[in-house]
């Protein structure tokens, strides 16, 4: 380590300009944390829950501030999966409650993992719609059958519904159905999360884009209206482009932008394109 | 320098601590603003990959600055980039409203060794951006941009040699240090 060359802005020989220049670059100060939440947001699907529960500790020896830093963001992390599992819940209650009708539908999903939240504050519906760009429904039957999601579903058809004779509460999921006419997103118990779901092809895609696009197409066959609905077009529209099929990637971007005109990712979509 | 230690390859942990590090890096080697996102994400996408290859917590850090040195690289090589505005007019326009004066300094400083910096080559850039303003150990330089010890050392000078070229060539800074 002593034979190593003085660094240019401890060295009292190096030009003063220049040593100033490299002393302002070094102190120079970026507020990231919108940029890193936005960060966290697109690699959801890698990052899985938020420290195993862990909360907002940051590692041993990271600095304070950059730690107190880190759990702001890993809070606001943490709120944002703990709302898409809740979203998650929703969407997938009416299917995995496939016992006789009880009047206890909004009850949490036994199979559906724990939502990790943050230490702080429970999700409410105003949370809820905020984050998800949505009004809170007050309609209880697209609440119940997750019918209508955040955003409208690349390429679906929005469902036609009926009102409901009974309330929706009080049936089962084929009642659901056939009363509301909204057939529910199918989310059968060995199936993936939408975050292992996308995880994997997001880990693939420079690989393997034939797979990670055919992972993206099952995220769309059982997560039509997902919560990652948006990252799994990137995807998809990022595979298409690696494996050649340009006019395939532009069509479906088309779709995108068509459907979600102000997106945040249509930019990204827009460079896969360019590239 | 900032330090990270981790006890374990914990994913979500390594994004909360090495997050800041990367977009500081990959603003040093010349990504610019309107860019990062998307190779921030392609940064932590990588990582997360080669997270089975990394036996031991202490070799993070050299295995990220790595991965951003490649991808930071491959943004700068690619046609629609090439021209790049270097990130100097990013920095002055991140100075807020009413900067004083030695903000307004120090950004035309940064600007302008910004300018300088992205006449450099990749290799020699990484090596001096490392080394001079990341001020890592010369030996994890060489680590991290896949060279032996004295190519990193070679490559540092040559950098210093041309980094001083580009900056004459700019002309001093009114009010500089000069």
């Amino acid at each position: 380590m002593n034979d190593e060359p003085v660094r240019l802005r401890l060295d009292p020989e190096a030009d003063p300009e220049l040593r100033a220049s490299l002393d302002a670059m070094r102190d120079e100060r970026h507020d990231d944390d919108a940029r890193i939440e936005r960060l966290a947001m697109r690699l959801g699907p890698l990052l899985g829950p938020p420290g195993g529960g862990g909360g907002g500790g940051a590692g041993p020896a990271v600095k304070a501030a950059s730690a107190a830093k880190a759990a702001t963001t890993w809070a606001s992390i943490a709120k944002g999966v703990a709302i898409a599992a809740v979203i998650g819940a929703a969407g997938t209650l009416v299917v995995v409650d496939r016992r006789p009708a009880t009047t206890t539908i909004p009850s949490a999903p036994t199979s559906a993992p724990e939502p990790p939240r943050s230490a702080e504050e429970p999700v409410s519906e105003a949370q809820l719609g905020s984050v998800t760009g949505t009004e809170p429904s007050e309609d209880p039957a697209s609440a119940a059958a997750g019918s209508e999601p955040s955003r409208a579903h690349v390429g679906s058809a929005r469902p036609t519904r009926r009102e409901p004779a009974v309330p929706v509460e009080l049936l089962s999921a084929p009642q659901v159905e056939a009363t509301t006419g909204v057939v529910p997103e199918v989310v059968e118990p060995d199936v993936p999360s939408e975050a292992v779901m996308l995880g994997s092809a997001m880990r693939g895609l420079r690989s393997d884009p034939a797979a990670a696009l055919a992972e993206a197409e099952r995220h769309a066959r059982h997560y039509p209206s997902g919560t990652m609905a948006d990252e799994r077009e990137v995807i998809a529209i990022d595979a298409l482009v690696r494996l050649g099929r340009r006019a395939d990637a532009e069509a479906r971007a088309t779709r995108f932008r068509d459907a979600h005109p102000s997106s945040p990712s249509l930019r990204r979509i827009e460079r896969i394109l360019a590239n | 320098m900032q330090t990270v230690a981790t006890s374990t390859l914990d994913f979500g942990q390594l994004f909360r601590s090495y997050a800041p590090l990367v977009l500081r890096a990959l603003r040093r080697l010349g990504v610019q603003e309107r860019d990062l996102d998307d190779v921030a994400q392609d940064v932590f996408v990588t990582l997360h990959g080669k997270l089975g290859e990394i036996e031991k917590p202490e070799a993070v850090r050299s295995y990220v600055y790595g991965i951003a040195v490649r991808h930071a690289s491959d943004h700068r090589k690619r046609a629609h980039v090439r021209r790049e505005q270097p990130q100097g007019d990013d920095a002055l326009e991140r100075a807020g409203s009413a900067p004083q004066l030695s903000e307004i300094l120090a950004n035309e400083r940064r600007a302008r060794l910004d300018r300088a910096l992205a006449t450099l080559p990749d290799d020699k850039r990484a090596v001096l951006v490392l080394y001079e303003i990341e001020e890592l150990p010369m030996r994890e330089v060489a680590e991290i941009v896949g060279v032996p010890m004295q190519t990193a050392y070679s490559r540092l000078y040559a950098a210093r040699k041309e980094l001083a070229l580009a900056l004459s060539e700019l002309g001093p800074i009114e009010g500089g240090a000069r």
